[in-house]
């Protein structure tokens, strides 16, 4: 059961007639969209500052509201209200689709993501190939936002997010399909549907003095893990692959140009993508929104915050690579490494059954 | 020594070592028109159509490969280029050579192709006093505008005339040659002003093909505010003291202000009591701390990126030291401490809490140099990215004149504090700090393990001046009230900065402020060896390598 | 149970939406106030020189064309992964089910080391700037 069939019931609606659903299904996705900003609107002007600060032994944001929390509010009005500067000969549309892309696609990924208490707004048979195809869309978004800018640090951005993707795109999807090879299935579905990827994680790996230790693919296979890790961090560019943004060297790479609202947008989009691929993390390595006794939405908090902040680590500790370093890092360390990931999985599955 | 057959490096010495001034004379046969006595070193007047030849013979026969500064000044009668030549093995062996030219026809022969270095600095003197340099490559104002009419520290030069600057787009120096084959097109993306990685106020021109660099031309001049003419016309016993503070505002103040004292005690024939010189040591190797800290701290901005904890970790760092210092001279950036002939005031009461304080800082300090190189220079990451890029060999690196930590980070063993001693340094306990790995991990390794080395100084100075007999403690030599050295009395003298070798030369005219007021900036020359390191890299390398040079625009500019 | 892509489709009404909505909020709070010298192209503070519709070099122009044939590889691998444990469960032997993808993911391999060994996996450097550097 999904949170659109949940609703449609709870409203009467016929399920099986497109227009009852569509309503129904609209109102799941506001749901999970609201959810996801709100997430987005906690960690963008306020947690990203209180985690680098700790990290960098400041204070940060304190003034506003208790833990200075209200900042969100200051800052979401102060950032709407700025002026939208158009620099001299951007190549509109491009230019202003680009923000709405990179927003729009990260949120369009959340449609799979099972986030516990039936909080799941559609359930494909073909759920993971659907979410990563949504999660690489965003590049589209900065290659646009790069040359559409007429700007020379954002077109490097933008050849650089090129780049970055070309470099960590096939290691990130084998790696991620590794999964598949256990699961059987490229559903994500529910802790409670057996024949998913979710459902499948919750089989008992081992007892360890009476705790059950559940069949979390983090447990399984642990090198994919990691590897899945790395690859989302370049993924989402964040240090040490924040080449495309690189401040020190290309200002703000792509986004150089955008002010007021473009800015936010793409600002969101970033973060998440962040958090989307904090969820790609949770549901296909991390057992999705199970874990004991708290429900199954404070869980798939927990493990997508949790990424959040790994990255946040990431930024603050590990120094980035140049764009040629990184090429040779994802062509001759990670593809030829999650190749033989993949081929190492299917002969454990292959002894296993 | 005698035993040996007389190499090249001896020639124009005496027995003892000393420079034969002489011997050079004769070395330099007719090009010679007379001689001068400076108070740091004689000085031989050249015909101006020699001057490739004479500094030429000067660094191949006689050893003096440095080119330490040059100096332009305009006489009522003739314009002068001064050039202050060393050497990187001795720096106490100096000369000068002084090449005067008429007031109609201002032209001299360009040093360039003898030291690289003189490219800039002849710019600066065409720029600012107007001498023209026959056979130099790039005869373009560098401080000023190009649009700029006049030479400012010229006699006859109108300050009431309006100025039109215009801002225009820079020219692609590679656009030509592209139009012709097939091959991509370059692209000129200006790196600075106004940008996260450039140190303050510089402008890269970066000529990309890709994203590596074809071209790189640092263009200064952004902060010029004529220093050296705001301090002739200061006074030498107090006025001019507070400028050096504002060249470099990475906390190396007090260095800088020991630049000029050094230079202007010469001039005066001061003699600085030794408990002040030791105060002064303890004093400026924590302003070196200060400064280094920050070349730090800002290099991991530049290389790990902008949210980076060791950042911050470096800030606080300082912040300690600047507290010390703020006890000391009741400043935190602009010390303004030191007086011609000592220090402003003793050390703060009680002595003993003070002490303390530094002694706890000198304590924590190896815990905390051991966490930067947990943070950077143990790094894989940070290592692939700085180890063999932005080379700088030694050879390069003399030629262009290059001091301090960029120096020694070229494996290039020079200290002024050790070279040519001042202060307390001499009977200190510790070393010259160089790496020979020529990259921009081996600067910053220089400039971590020189912290490590101000640390020492600074404990040996804190023992010295807790067993210092109460009745001793003289912080200042008898300075007349005001100071009028000898007309034309000449002297050029330099100390080690935090960013590399500060040089002032300083004419008198008889009045009690001085008639020429010429600063050599370490980053001066550091920047110059830009194009060395970054032609040929990657964006990302220019980026590091002109963060390892720590250049200040407040000493290039001036 | 309703059609999954319905629902899709609804998140993707959603998501665009919410950007544009907030985009019109920004136009109701935002002032305009329309000036030639904040127009020009961020450069740091200087003039840009050109523009960027130029023939740039791209250093990892062969990366890419590798990229697409990798990509698709990919796509072909998906089903694979999809039937494997299900075959190997319903008694298929194991040769069966993996020699095939052996020797696929064998010759995507075999086809990597080949461009890695003739230099295709890097980063181009450019020869205008190595000539630029070997003349210093």
């Amino acid at each position: 059961m999904t949170l659109s069939d949940t609703i449609a019931g709870l409203l009467g609606l016929n399920a099986d007639d497109p227009l009852h659903f569509f309503v129904a299904a609209i109102l799941a996705s506001a749901i999970v969209g609201t959810f996801m900003l709100v997430n987005v609107a906690i960690a963008g002007p306020w947690a990203k500052r209180k985690i680098t600060a700790a990290f960098t032994d400041r204070i940060a944001v304190n003034r506003i509201g208790p833990f200075g929390l209200m900042v969100i509010v200051a800052d979401a009005v102060r950032l709407l209200s700025k002026e939208l500067i158009v620099p001299e000969k951007v190549d509109r549309p491009a230019w202003d689709l680009a923000p709405l892309l990179i927003a729009g696609s990260a949120l369009l990924g959340f449609a799979v993501i099972p986030m516990g208490n039936g909080i799941q707004v559609a359930d494909p048979e073909v759920g993971l190939a659907y979410v990563f195809a949504v999660a690489s869309l965003a590049s589209v978004g900065l290659v646009m936002a790069g040359y559409a800018s007429n700007n020379k640090y954002s077109m490097l951005g933008g050849l650089r997010a090129v780049a970055q993707n070309l470099a960590y795109e096939i290691p990130l999807v084998l790696t991620g399909v590794s999964v598949v090879l256990f699961a059987g299935t490229l559903q994500l579905g529910n802790v409670d549907a057996a024949n998913t990827i979710v459902g499948a994680q919750q089989a008992t790996l081992a007892t360890i003095g009476g705790i059950a230790i559940p069949s979390w693919y983090a447990f399984v296979n642990p090198f994919a893990f990691v590897l899945f890790l790395v690859a989302n961090l370049a993924e989402v560019g964040r240090n040490p692959f924040d080449t495309p943004e690189a401040p020190t060297e290309i200002v703000a790479g792509y986004q150089t140009e955008y002010s007021s609202v473009y800015f936010v947008l793409m600002y969101l989009g970033e973060f998440i993508h962040i958090f989307l691929g904090g969820a790609i993390v949770a549901t296909i390595f991390l057992g999705g929104p199970a874990g004991p006794v708290l429900p199954g939405i404070v869980w798939f908090l927990i493990k997508i915050w949790a990424v959040f902040l790994f990255t946040q680590w990431a930024r603050s500790a590990l120094p980035r690579v140049r764009i040629d370093q990184l090429i040779e890092i994802g062509w001759k360390g990670m593809l030829v490494l999650s190749f033989a990931n993949l081929i190492l999985t299917a002969i454990i599955v292959g002894v296993v059954v | 020594m005698s035993l040996e057959e007389p190499g090249p490096r001896d020639v124009g010495l005496t027995k003892a070592g000393e420079v034969n001034y002489d011997e050079l004379e004769a070395l330099l046969g007719d090009a010679v028109l007379d001689r001068e006595t400076h108070l740091n070193a004689e000085a031989f007047v050249i015909r101006p159509d020699a001057v490739q030849d004479t500094l030429s013979t000067l660094k191949e026969e006689a050893g003096f490969d440095f080119l330490n500064c040059v100096t332009a000044q305009e006489y009522q009668d003739r314009y002068e280029t001064i050039y202050h030549m060393t050497k990187y093995d001795d720096r106490t062996q100096e000369v000068g050579v002084v090449v005067p030219t008429s007031k109609d026809d201002p032209v001299s022969e360009s040093a360039e192709p003898v030291f690289r270095t003189a490219d800039w600095h002849e710019r600066e003197a065409y720029d600012l006093v107007g001498i023209e340099y026959e056979g130099h490559p790039d005869p373009r104002r560098i401080l000023l505008p190009d649009t700029w009419q006049g030479h400012p520290l010229s006699l006859d030069y109108d300050q009431t005339k309006p100025q039109i600057v215009t801002l225009r787009e820079n020219r692609n120096p590679l656009q030509e040659d592209q139009r012709l084959n097939d091959d991509s097109d370059t692209m000129l993306l200006n790196i600075g002003p106004h940008h996260p990685a450039t140190h303050g106020v510089l402008h890269v021109e970066a000529t990309l093909d890709g994203e590596q660099v074809a071209d790189v031309e640092p263009d200064i001049g952004y902060i010029h505010r004529c220093e050296e003419q705001m301090c002739q016309q200061g006074t030498y016993r107090h006025q001019i003291m507070p400028y050096p503070d504002r060249w470099d505002w990475g906390g190396a103040g007090l260095l800088n202000e020991w630049a000029y004292a050094r230079t202007a005690e010469t001039l005066a024939d001061i003699d600085v009591p030794e408990y002040a010189q030791v105060i002064r040591t303890m004093s400026a190797e924590l302003s070196r701390i200060l400064s280094h800290m920050l070349a730090v701290a800002a290099y991991a901005l530049d290389v790990v990126g902008d949210f980076t904890a060791t950042f911050m970790y470096g800030m606080q760092d300082r912040e300690t030291v600047q507290n010390i210092l703020e006890d000391l001279t009741g400043q935190r950036l602009m010390f303004n401490y030191f007086r011609l002939g000592g220090v402003a005031w003793d050390l703060p009461e009680p002595r003993e809490e003070f002490f303390e304080k530094i002694r706890a800082f000198i304590d924590d300090l190896p815990e905390k140099l051991e966490e930067y190189h947990n943070l950077l220079t143990s790094n894989e990451i940070l290592q692939v990215r700085t180890v063999n890029t932005g080379r700088l060999e030694p050879e390069v690196a003399k030629s262009y004149g290059a001091t301090g930590p960029v120096a020694r980070g070229s494996g290039i063993d020079y200290d002024v504090r050790r070279d040519d001693p001042y202060g307390y340094y001499d009977k200190l306990d510790w070393d010259v700090v160089t790496e020979d790995g020529c990259d921009n991990y081996a600067r910053l390794l220089v400039r971590l393990q020189e912290v490590e080395e101000s640390a020492k100084i600074i404990n040996q100075c804190v023992d010295l001046l807790e067993d210092w007999p109460e009745e001793d403690r003289t912080i200042q030599a008898n300075v007349p009230r005001t100071i009028k050295p000898e007309p034309d009395t000449e002297v050029y003298k330099s100390v080690e900065a935090a960013k590399g070798e500060l040089g002032i030369y300083i004419r008198s005219d008889g009045t009690d402020k001085p008639a020429r007021f010429k600063i050599r900036g370490g980053s001066f020359s550091n920047l110059q060896t830009l194009p060395e390191m970054a032609e040929g890299e990657y964006i990302a390398d220019l980026i590091a390598s002109l963060g390892s040079l720590d250049t200040i625009m407040g000493e290039v500019d001036r | 149970m309703g059609n999954p892509w319905i629902a899709i489709g609804a998140l993707a009404l959603v998501g665009l939406l919410i950007p544009v909505g907030m985009m019109v909020i920004s136009k109701l709070l935002r002032p305009s106030v329309p000036e030639q010298g904040k127009r020009s192209t961020y450069e740091s503070g200087e003039v840009p020189t050109g523009d960027t519709r130029i023939r740039f070099n791209i250093q990892y122009y062969m990366v890419a064309l590798l990229f697409v044939i990798f990509d698709i590889e990919t796509v072909l691998i998906f089903p694979w992964t999809v039937i494997y444990r299900s075959a190997l469960e319903n008694g298929v032997g194991l040769t069966r089910v993996l020699a095939p993808m052996l020797v696929f993911v064998g010759i995507l391999v075999v086809g990597l080391g080949w461009a890695w060994r003739n230099g295709a996996v890097k980063w181009v450097r450019s020869p205008r700037a190595e000539k630029r550097k070997d003349a210093r």
